[in-house]
């Protein structure tokens, strides 16, 4: 089965590592990180990932117009609390119901 | 029309990792309930012990006001802003998470268990600056009055947040009766029982019980028994 796709934006490198440890410790989820909205661009671009997933620092409205412009239709969640603890529900919150 | 849900104690999630027993009243890390996500702005409503001498090591928190009350014994906590502190039952600590924060708590004692609360609270606003404070709550002498613990307002009783909520605690004797009149327009209020029993808008509570009000104004309270408890007014409406 293919694993869920997810693209997560934001600028702490640090928390973002450890958010892309987090989603690729599920053996449903893949995960790539971008630190900026440029990066992100081009990932969204190259890549066709299933969900887009706002950390600390990015900018909702920046990408938001990314996704516009590339014509993509993908879910995005603005991610709390920058670890676990609320990681799993927000991702089945945005794919409910037919993806998980 | 009022609104109303009971969450109570026995129906919460739940995780034992063996130095950490945790009843989560609304979805936490491997507990997925899609009935049970948030009341308003409250997001997390962790209900933890942890052994002597284990605890969180170091670990990222980024985006959310976390506030941590213990109930029980002594927590230590370090994080990257250079704060070094112990957290004690009685006091109250506070943590704006915002660009992103890493910290470790410990059970400072190597023997007893400590027990406390941890909750989330949606920020009004991503991205603030990373902040920390504690104080005591100072309510070991005020029984039978509804303490006020946390507001929006750095000026106000408590510490503050970066959000239009406010706690408070009451310690009330047996009979009690209290009316809790909301802040603000929009907002609900979530009833927390520490210990006891509790009697909220006609419904009965029993302790780790949980108990969520809005679209109302005020609240009318009695204590069945000697009881604790902890009222958490939020806003109802978060950008998610």
């Amino acid at each position: 089965m293919r694993r869920i796709k997810i693209l997560a934006i934001g600028t702490n490198e640090k928390i973002m590592e450890t958010i892309l440890r987090l989603i690729n410790q599920n053996s449903q989820w893949q995960g790539d990180i971008a630190l900026s909205s440029d990066t992100a661009g081009i990932n969204l671009q190259s890549t066709n990932y299933d969900l887009v997933l706002l950390g600390s620092g990015s900018d909702e409205i920046k990408i938001r117009l990314i996704l516009e412009d590339l014509k993509l239709n993908i879910p995005v969640v603005l991610h709390y609390g920058g670890g676990s603890g609320l990681l799993l529900c927000e991702i089945n919150q945005a794919l409910k119901p037919s993806s998980i | 029309m009022k609104k109303s849900v009971l969450h109570q104690a026995a129906t919460r999630g739940s995780a034992d990792h063996g130095w950490l027993n945790s009843f989560h009243t609304f979805s936490f890390a491997g507990y997925y309930n899609p009935e049970r996500i948030h009341f308003g702005a409250l997001r997390v409503l962790n209900d933890d012990t942890v052994d002597g001498g284990r605890g969180f090591g170091d670990h990222p928190h980024d985006n959310m006001e976390i506030v941590s009350i213990p109930l029980e014994g002594e927590l230590q906590h370090k994080d990257s802003m250079g704060n070094v502190a112990v957290i004690k039952a009685g006091e109250i600590q506070v943590m704006s998470a915002g660009t992103g924060i890493y910290h470790a708590e410990f059970n400072k004692n190597p023997n007893e268990p400590v027990k406390f609360l941890q909750i989330w609270i949606f920020p009004d606003k991503r991205d603030v600056a990373p902040r920390y404070d504690q104080i005591n709550m100072n309510i070991d002498d005020k029984p039978n009055i509804l303490n006020q613990i946390l507001s929006p307002d750095k000026d106000d009783e408590g510490v503050w947040i970066h959000q239009d909520a406010w706690f408070h605690i009451g310690r009330f004797d047996r009979g009690k009766l209290a009316t809790y009149n909301l802040k603000k327009e929009g907002n609900g209020i979530y009833f927390f029982v520490l210990k006891g029993k509790l009697k909220v808008e006609g419904q009965d509570l029993d302790t780790r019980d949980g108990y969520g009000l809005w679209d109302i104004s005020e609240a009318q309270l009695e204590a069945t028994s000697d009881a604790e408890f902890l009222i958490m007014e939020v806003p109802m409406e978060v950008h998610l």
